[in-house]
């Protein structure tokens, strides 16, 4: 967990893949919120198109490049959470931007969810086998 | 006319600037999937990408044609670039991609590898749009 939980931390922007409204897929950058009690957290507006697709679809990937050509293709399915404790915990520690966008934890808005049934590899191009992590 | 207002040399510009894509299909089991990906160049107005028949990426391609990139760019921008994959066997473009390309030869070797697959997009669609406020920007290709 720790491997990953740095891999997304490190890479910064990660491209989420979801399928569309018209069944075909979609991918758009996305980040990577933080990480509690084993769950992966992310976050969207609940009024955007993507909402609409991972609450139709639940099933999702997301991928990220890391250092020396490396990167993380990460899936799982889509679990929202009412969890108001992760809002406020993002809010304070991980990053300015959310704070700005949704003001506080109460923020209907604001669409928190986590990935269950996950599962990461971590490939690079050095001819060695990708890494795979059940999370 | 600038000729990076072409419609295709923005996107052209776009996706070599970015260096790295992020390719999105459906996979054999019907859920997403995305890996990085890498441009390869543009011909007639087409933006060419390649890889493995080998990989499970194509067997994807195949059974499920329609795709979608995504890439960043400068100030905090991104591309989002749609279409219908159609596999090409020009090898007279082959060569050109793999001369173009260190990685790429080094896989494939020659033009005529076997394994070695290019496609186009067809009906591709790009979007490129940022933080600034502005609307997004649409282009069909």
């Amino acid at each position: 967990m720790k491997l990953v939980v740095d891999f997304l931390k490190k890479s910064q922007t990660q491209y989420l893949a979801t399928i569309g409204m018209d069944g075909r897929p979609k991918v758009r950058p996305f980040q990577f919120k933080l990480e509690d009690g084993g769950k992966l957290y992310f976050s969207t507006t609940n009024d955007k198109q993507v909402h609409r697709e991972i609450t139709q679809h639940p099933y999702v990937e997301l991928c990220a490049c890391g250092e020396n050509w490396s990167w993380l293709r990460l899936r799982g399915k889509v679990v929202f959470s009412q969890d108001r404790s992760i809002k406020s915990r993002i809010i304070e520690e991980a990053i300015p931007l959310i704070k700005a966008v949704y003001q506080t934890p109460d923020n209907p808005l604001w669409a928190l969810f986590y990935l269950d049934e996950a599962i990461a590899t971590v490939a690079d191009l050095s001819g060695n086998p990708p890494e795979t992590f059940r999370l | 006319m600038p000729s990076t207002l072409n419609p295709v040399n923005v996107v052209t510009d776009f996706l070599i600037k970015s260096q790295v894509q992020y390719l999105a299909t459906i996979g054999l089991d019907e859920k997403p999937k995305v890996r990085p990906f890498q441009f390869m160049r543009e011909e007639g107005g087409r933006l060419y990408f390649c890889t493995s028949n080998q990989k499970p990426v194509f067997k994807e391609l195949q059974k499920h044609p329609h795709v979608e990139f995504c890439a960043s760019g400068a100030n905090f921008s991104w591309l989002r670039l749609s279409g219908k994959v159609v596999v090409s066997k020009d090898l007279g473009l082959k060569a050109k991609i793999l001369e173009a390309s260190p990685l790429v030869k080094s896989i494939y070797k020659t033009p005529d590898n076997p394994i070695f697959e290019i496609f186009y997009l067809d009906g591709a669609v790009a979007t490129i749009a940022d933080f600034s406020g502005n609307p997004p920007r649409t282009f069909q290709l």
